[in-house]
């Protein structure tokens, strides 16, 4: 439909158009350009013409009738593109008023991120066909055919449509929600909103609130017993139903919202019903990851002696003639780690090492390793009962 | 650009470009060299053929009226090498222009080019193409702001 339009001119008519954006871009100081900012140029005139084209065939004016010269039409399709660019500044600070990422980053870069940039940058004059931005965030429905400020405005369009549907939802039930489906869900390049109504439509199919969103590992069976015997396409006029509900009762029958969100049922019932046939369901509806027992062990270390009363025990040490007499001196004043590691450095050579590590408990003795490990891998020299721990341990 | 619109693009342009070519021979005679017509007719087959090896487009009467209107002073240009010389310019001219990646306006390039030829270059075309323009065009490129990945890191 678009390239139509734009072809009815005849060359004769889009050079001069093009020889007039050339001396504009050059500022008349170049009688030449290459042929890729040739072509550059010619597709954004041709990009602008099809703008007329867009209000002709969408708004019944009768524009083409008036047989307009291509001059005429470019201009005019200039101009419905600038107020396009004005629609979707305008749409653009109205979603970003209370956007919500859901803790997404690719979704909160491209919306929060890349839309600003795009409103600096676009050049509707000499490269309107250039929407600069990726888009990295992916719709439920794709926008092929679009370019320019075109998809632009629709992008931003289907991003206030799932900010509309997402608001019935508190933040914490989907970043939950999505917590159970990845651990690292922030990351994922996905349509949150497509997860969410997923998981909504699952609550409705087991008699409970949309809101709730989270789905029990229990509930699984309920949702594949609803499945079994409908047919793929059964199913997906099931969920349709619900949708429609849905849209219907929550979100005031809001059409826009409705097709928006149905063009990912067909894919959802075909998942939802190979999910079901695979015994993988849990991969459509996240299930709370059930806690895990492996406990984690935190070593606190015992009160440490002051400095005075220290010296007056490793006094006391050196005194001893015994290793067995050391060992009863150990045990009847040291009560932590810090004030050993002193009295180890001090105290005890050679052969007695083994014997006061034969008094450790296995968690003193780990705690102990587990620094020295440190101090190896970080290229530091080690005292001798360091050396000795570390054999003793290996 | 596709090749019919390209031929398009200098079909509207012929007439009007050998007119031009034929009125600078007022100004030029003064300086002792004209063209035929002929020649000029040679001149701007030269010329598309030139735009198209170059992969550029160009509007109205070109840039040859400006060369011939620039040079034809030279004093290393008189009536036997004028053609030839008038050509061999042009075709350095769309050269660096590309070379200078549109850098350079066209007054730009042809004043550097005039005076580079009048007095470095002695009259000699391929000392004022592979020396001084290639060393000219390379330090504007060094200089340029380099691909966008980096500027943006910039900004």
């Amino acid at each position: 439909m678009k390239n139509k339009y734009s072809s009815s001119f005849p060359m004769e008519e889009l050079i001069p158009l093009l020889s007039d954006l050339t001396k504009k871009y050059t500022s008349n100081d170049s009688s030449s350009i290459t042929y890729d900012k040739a072509r550059q140029l010619m597709t954004s005139i041709l990009y602008s013409i099809d703008q007329v084209a867009i209000i002709d065939t969408h708004e019944q004016t009768h524009l083409i009738s008036l047989k307009q010269s291509a001059y005429e039409a470019y201009n005019l399709g200039l101009s419905l593109a600038k107020e396009k660019i004005q629609t979707a500044n305008n749409l653009f600070f109205h979603i970003s008023e209370n956007f919500n990422s859901f803790k997404n980053i690719c979704y909160f870069e491209t919306v929060m991120k890349g839309m600003p940039g795009f409103f600096i940058k676009y050049d509707v004059v000499y490269d309107a066909q250039n929407h600069i931005l990726t888009l990295d965030y992916p719709l439920i429905q794709p926008l092929p055919g679009l370019m320019g400020i075109d998809l632009i405005v629709v992008y931003l369009q289907k991003i206030h449509l799932e900010q509309i549907f997402l608001s019935k939802f508190s933040p914490e039930v989907i970043i939950s929600m999505f917590s159970n489906y990845h651990k690292k869900h922030y990351e994922l390049i996905h349509n949150v909103c497509k997860f969410t109504m997923r998981n909504a439509i699952g609550c409705i199919l087991l008699d409970r609130s949309f809101y709730e969103l989270a789905i029990q590992e229990d509930e699984l069976k309920h949702l594949n017993s609803i499945q079994r015997n409908l047919t793929i396409e059964e199913l997906e006029l099931k969920l349709k139903e619900v949708l429609k509900v849905l849209i219907k009762e929550e979100y005031n029958n809001n059409e826009d919202l409705h097709l928006y969100l149905l063009g990912d049922i067909k894919d959802f019932a075909f998942e939802f019903k190979t999910g079901s046939d695979k015994n993988c369901l849990e991969q459509i509806f996240p299930t709370p990851k059930k806690n895990s027992n492996k406990s984690k062990v935190v070593f606190i270390d015992g009160e440490l002696m002051d400095d005075e009363k220290l010296r007056n025990v490793i006094e006391e040490f050196r005194d001893c003639q015994l290793l067995s007499d050391k060992l009863k001196l150990l045990s009847e004043h040291i009560t932590s780690l810090g004030d050993l590691k002193e009295i180890l450095h001090e105290c005890f050579y050679e052969d007695e090492f083994t014997e006061v590590f034969n008094l450790l408990s296995d968690i003193e003795k780990a705690q102990l390793f587990r620094e020295v490990r440190i101090k190896k891998r970080n290229s530091e020299s080690l005292y001798e009962w360091e050396e000795a721990i570390w054999t003793y341990m290996s | 650009m596709n090749d019919n619109m390209f031929a398009m693009i200098l079909a509207n342009q012929q007439q009007q470009t050998l007119k031009k070519l034929i009125d600078s021979n007022q100004y030029t005679e003064k300086f002792g060299v004209k063209l035929s017509e002929n020649e000029a007719i040679m001149l701007m087959q030269s010329r598309i053929e030139n735009l198209k090896k170059q992969e550029r487009v160009e509007f109205n009467e070109g840039i040859l009226p400006k060369l011939i209107f620039i040079f034809c002073d030279s004093p290393f240009i008189y009536q036997d090498n004028y053609v030839q010389t008038i050509d061999a310019l042009q075709e350095i001219f769309y050269l660096y222009k590309n070379e200078s990646m549109d850098e350079l306006s066209d007054d730009e390039l042809l004043s550097y080019m005039k005076e580079h030829f009048d007095q470095e270059c002695q009259g000699s075309i391929s000392y004022l193409e592979d020396t001084c323009l290639d060393k000219f065009c390379r330090e504007l490129r060094e200089r340029s702001r380099g691909f966008i990945g980096s500027n943006l890191d910039e900004e």
